[in-house]
């Protein structure tokens, strides 16, 4: 008897892509190829789906989880305000209430994180960010078609009075790009 | 189809493990199986209420299982089930957990699976059995180690 169960929900495939979050959160800019192991998943579902579990919650304003996903996710479904991470389309500006936690001077690792979902990274169109801070050799360089860049102001916004914030991973549909709360983002 | 409660046919099939496994592979030719939700299988903390005070503490670790699919055959017609097992076997549980789906939605191959359920149910009342009679053995009276007579007279 053969059971399927998409490659983004096996351990193995969970430990190749934590990997790669490491990996890009440390280095802010760099992009990570996902496509080898999502087995044509989306990346944000691959980034998701490695990163919840039932000790978490997830908020998914914009319904970019399919139904089907969210018991193997495992994850509690929370509004915006109370989730550890959230699951946004970056083509449309984040809403007038949209407010992720930031955690607290106490705890601030309970700052969310947010996965904004858009159409390409590292390509030559799209908001062009400059990033700077710890992990980026003086400044970064990236495109990202079909974000919003509303969401970077807002960000900006977010993270202003560090150690309270945001994480941000963005994603196409194969790769991920981290934009952690240290780093310092630009646009033109 | 089978008088047994649903609640005891993952417990019931667990007896007859063996023929399980070749009835869910010929049953299933064909059909789609998915995974609701990921399979596991560890090691579960038991958690007891002791009597006293009414809190919790934990008896100790046991082995367990747990699976949920969904059928879908070329029909188009779907059916889920789950089954939790106490052993460490993934596959067993998702075996069982297919057998829930099939008997609880009555598709095609639900009358073997039933009659597995009722061998199952058998076994397991034997096996009850058995162990009653050992526990039986066990007991011991203790009123005869009193000295007090037990409507409260006290002794002559």
């Amino acid at each position: 008897m053969k059971v399927q169960l998409d490659p983004i929900w096996r351990a193995s495939t969970q430990q190749k892509i934590f990997k790669q979050l490491v990996q890009v959160i440390s280095r802010p800019g760099e992009i990570a190829e996902l496509d080898e192991v999502l087995g044509g998943e989306r990346a944000a579902m691959g980034v998701l789906s490695t990163l919840a579990d039932r000790m978490v919650s997830v908020a998914d304003p914009d319904g970019a989880i399919p139904p089907g996903a969210w018991p193997l996710l495992e994850a509690r479904s929370a509004v915006v305000s109370d989730a550890d991470y959230v699951v946004v389309n970056g083509k449309k500006p984040p809403g007038r209430d949209f407010e992720p936690r930031l955690g607290e001077l106490s705890h601030p690792e309970r700052g969310s994180t947010v996965i904004i979902e858009i159409d390409r990274l590292g390509a030559d169109e799209g908001a062009r960010l400059e990033l700077r801070g710890p992990g980026v050799r003086d400044t970064c360089s990236v495109c990202c078609a079909g974000l919003d860049v509303a969401w970077i102001e807002c960000r900006r916004c977010w993270v202003s009075h560090f150690p309270l914030g945001i994480d941000l991973f963005v994603t196409d549909a194969t790769r991920v790009l981290a934009i952690p709360r240290t780093t310092q983002v630009g646009t033109d | 189809m089978t008088d047994v409660p649903r609640t005891q046919w993952v417990a019931a099939l667990a007896t007859q493990l063996p023929e399980v496994r070749p009835l869910v592979d010929s049953l299933t030719e064909g059909w789609q199986v998915r995974h609701v939700a990921v399979p596991k299988a560890g090691l579960m903390l038991l958690r007891m209420e002791e009597v006293v005070l009414g809190e919790d503490y934990y008896l100790g670790e046991v082995p367990v299982a747990c699976s949920r699919v969904e059928i879908e055959l070329p029909d188009g017609m779907t059916a889920q089930g789950g089954a939790q097992v106490l052993d460490d076997d993934e596959e067993s549980a998702v075996g069982f957990a297919v057998c829930d789906a099939i008997l609880s939605a009555g598709l095609p191959g639900a009358e073997k699976v039933a009659a597995l359920v009722d061998r199952g149910a058998e076994e397991l009342a034997r096996r009850d059995q058995v162990r009653r009679g050992m526990l039986a053995r066990t007991q011991v009276d203790f009123s005869l180690l009193s000295d007090k007579d037990p409507d409260g007279e006290g002794t002559a």
